[in-house]
């Protein structure tokens, strides 16, 4: 049973210089108490495939397929779906804490929005003592005192854990995060995961997580999905994909990571730039840069194929019926 | 280039920057007694995170910003009497407001041979065609402007510029914070190859352990302004020693943490202090695992712990088994950490900003390096 459901998104913009095709036939879900990481570079449609849970969509844009969140459709989109999906079931953690927060109105006044808006909290001390319960659920230190703070008064860290109390004070079934520890040091970053991971399992919350960092994605998901130019190329459970990738882009996203033992010199470099949504190559998206690629692969878009249950790759090098390496490698 | 045996010398250097507040001695101290060189054809890591004066001190190197006090020598000289144009040059962080929009990469290429005084005009186009293709673009790109760049590209045209006037060494400060991990991975191979094509040394400023682990040969850590430790990159970072390094190191990302997360996400979070540090003392004292009654009364220094490393720590000074004797004494030290910097932090918005260069400036703004939550809440209370 799943939370949210996006199956075949694509989304189209129409711009001055042509058709930018952003994203291509997307289908991803997010089970119940589950933490999907959606993982891409710049440009590869991630944000716009979260964002559209929301029914948030680009100007003069088309957009195709089915978004469904808890049985709700959203596409198309109706206002009362979107009054009845947006904070209500789906909730918002964006990657600037300090643009996200409203600078002139007190930390308190603002999840107090939220309390009367989805919680039909009245009085003053109710909304203070139910609000300053959620800044003590995420850790906050001084959780009483910081209702009446404004958000210049907070490190990064901390207005991001107060915008994580704001979500929690929605009540949501699914949370879409979008790099929500980019901005933050590597240690409020550790911390700020870890704290995540606990009230995600005490709660039970689904989570949409987008990050550009393999590292976040390991720490914190269930599964993974990788997106490269608008197109999703491997899915499955993060432990195989990060150990066992099985898509050439997901290889060269794990070859370029520097990590602890690595020299410069062992980071290995993907040839070539991410293709313009304007200029999406035919046949695998990926095919121009890919060190591996086949004949076929410039003119046959591959299908999902199945590495093991739950674990799929978007790759002609894998049986599309049983996910065994197909004949053909270089 | 003068032979010496530092490109660089900084000794003893503190920088405070003023503000609102104009009494005597006030102002936020974002470095304090820094000491570090930078040898030929080396590249120095300088670790640090939000509010540890890395930039100041990358902006001290390239003299940008002249220290509060402390010494600074380029090539034997003091700074101010050596510096030329040219010879010292900088990579930010931010490839796209770092060139101007109205210039055509010709001219931002050759623009400090200009100021330099280098070459003929043929002659510095001639060097922008040769540098344009170095770092992996071609000269048609010479008459076009930013905007029709990728943020990787315009960090190579930012690479290409800084190198053009053959600097003795270039300050890095965060180059690819801002790009994907494949981009990441083309721009450090690229110094890399530049590195070793023309012996520029570099100061690489960065706030990823991981990043700089790739590219240095030795580093310096920074804490609230400190140098913590600094030593051969290879050393530092098998066998971290300040409890403070072995922290951040604990908190860098990899895959391989898929498999033993669920043991990661268990742990005890690291404390953070987010209040102005003691006024004396050891500055991560409030936050330290292994703190010792020495480490609230005095602050240590520098010191030397053999293979060309150094650590200012009262208790990693002692080596592994005074390190091993405090972790024995520890899990009181532990219980006691989280509770000291609570009450470190409930004292932030009082006075803890009386004495020198040690304390930082409590509620003030600093204009340049951001503290780490000046105080929480609590003011107003």
């Amino acid at each position: 049973m799943s939370v949210a459901r996006i199956d075949g998104l694509g989304i189209a913009i129409r711009t001055g210089s042509g058709v930018a095709r952003v994203v291509n036939g997307v289908s991803l879900d997010v089970g119940q108490a589950e933490v999907l990481a959606l993982v891409g570079e710049t440009g590869s449609g991630k944000s716009l495939t979260a964002m559209s849970l929301l029914g948030f969509y680009p100007k003069k844009s088309d957009v195709s397929g089915s978004i469904v969140v808890e049985d709700i459709s959203m596409l198309p989109l109706r206002g009362d779906a979107r009054r009845q999906v947006r904070g209500r079931k789906v909730a918002v953690i964006l990657q600037n804490p300090s643009t996200a927060l409203n600078p002139v109105f007190t930390v308190g006044t603002q999840i107090s929005e939220v309390l009367k808006v989805h919680q039909h909290i009245r009085g003053k001390a109710e909304l203070r003592q139910k609000a300053t319960q959620y800044f003590r659920e995420v850790d906050l230190p001084r959780g009483d005192q910081l209702f009446d703070a404004y958000p210049h008064e907070l490190s990064g860290g901390m207005k991001q854990l107060v915008l994580l109390a704001i979500a929690l004070a929605c009540q949501p079934s699914l949370i879409v995060a979008d790099e929500p520890t980019t901005a933050l040091d590597v240690t409020t970053q550790a911390e700020v995961l870890r704290l995540f991971r606990r009230i995600q399992k005490e709660r039970g919350l689904a989570a949409l997580w987008i990050t550009h960092d393999l590292g976040v994605a390991a720490l914190i998901a269930d599964r993974i999905a990788v997106l490269y130019a608008g197109s999703l190329v491997e899915q499955g459970p993060a432990r195989d994909v990060l150990t066992a990738a099985h898509h050439p882009y997901t290889q060269a996203l794990i070859a370029s990571l520097p990590e602890r033992g690595r020299r410069v010199r062992d980071l290995e470099a993907l040839a070539g730039d991410m293709p313009s949504a304007l200029q999406i190559p035919g046949g695998c998206p990926f095919h121009p840069r890919c060190p591996k690629r086949m004949p076929r692969c410039e003119s046959e878009p591959p299908r999902p194929a199945p590495i093991s249950d739950d674990h799929v790759a978007v790759c002609h090098l894998y049986s599309e019926e049983t996910g065994e390496p197909t004949e053909g490698l270089p | 280039m003068t032979q010496g045996e530092s490109l660089l010398e900084v000794t003893d250097v503190s920088h405070r920057y003023a503000t609102a507040n104009k009494r005597p001695g006030a102002g936020h101290w974002a470095l304090t007694d820094v000491s570090l060189k930078l040898r030929p054809e080396e590249t120095l890591g300088v670790i640090g995170e939000t509010g540890s004066g890395k930039s100041t001190i990358g902006m001290i190197a390239v003299g940008q910003i002249a220290p509060t006090q402390g010494e600074v020598v380029l090539n034997g000289k003091p700074f101010a009497e050596a510096w030329e144009p040219g010879r010292v040059q900088m990579v930010f962080q931010d490839p796209v407001s770092s060139l101007d929009p109205r210039m055509s990469v010709q001219d931002i290429l050759t623009e400090p041979l200009r100021a330099a005084g280098i070459g003929t005009p043929a002659e510095q186009r001639e060097r922008a065609r040769a540098l344009i293709e170095r770092v992996g673009l071609n000269p048609e790109h010479l008459g076009r402007r930013r905007a029709e760049f990728s943020g990787g590209q315009c960090q190579r045209i930012a690479i290409a510029r800084a190198i053009i006037t053959q600097p003795d060494f270039v300050v890095l400060d965060e180059p690819t914070s801002s790009l994907d991990v494949i981009v990441q991975a083309k721009i450090l191979n690229l110094l890399q190859d530049i590195k070793d094509e023309f012996k520029t040394a570099f100061i690489f400023i960065s706030h990823n352990l991981a990043v700089v682990e790739a590219v240095a040969d030795r580093v310096v850590v920074l804490y609230r302004g400190h140098v913590v430790e600094e030593g051969p990159a290879d050393e530092v970072f098998a066998s971290p020693s300040h409890p403070y390094t072995q922290n951040l190191a604990r908190a860098i990302l990899g895959i391989r943490d898929v498999l033993e997360r669920d043991s990661i996400l268990g742990e005890a979070a690291a404390p953070k202090l987010d209040a102005a540090p003691p006024s004396r003392g050891c500055i991560y004292a409030p936050l330290c695992p292994l703190r010792e009654a020495v480490c609230e009364q005095t602050a240590p220094s520098l010191a030397p712990i053999g293979r060309g490393r150094s650590v200012s720590c009262h208790v990693a000074a002692r080596g592994e088994a005074g390190v091993a004797e405090a972790r024995a004494n520890g899990t009181q030290a532990a219980a006691g950490g989280a509770s000291g910097a609570k009450t470190g932090a409930s004292g932030a918005g009082a006075g803890a900003s009386e004495t020198g260069p040690d304390a930082s400036g409590a509620g003030a703004e600093a204009p340049e390096e951001e503290v780490q939550a000046p105080r929480s809440g609590g003011r107003r209370s």
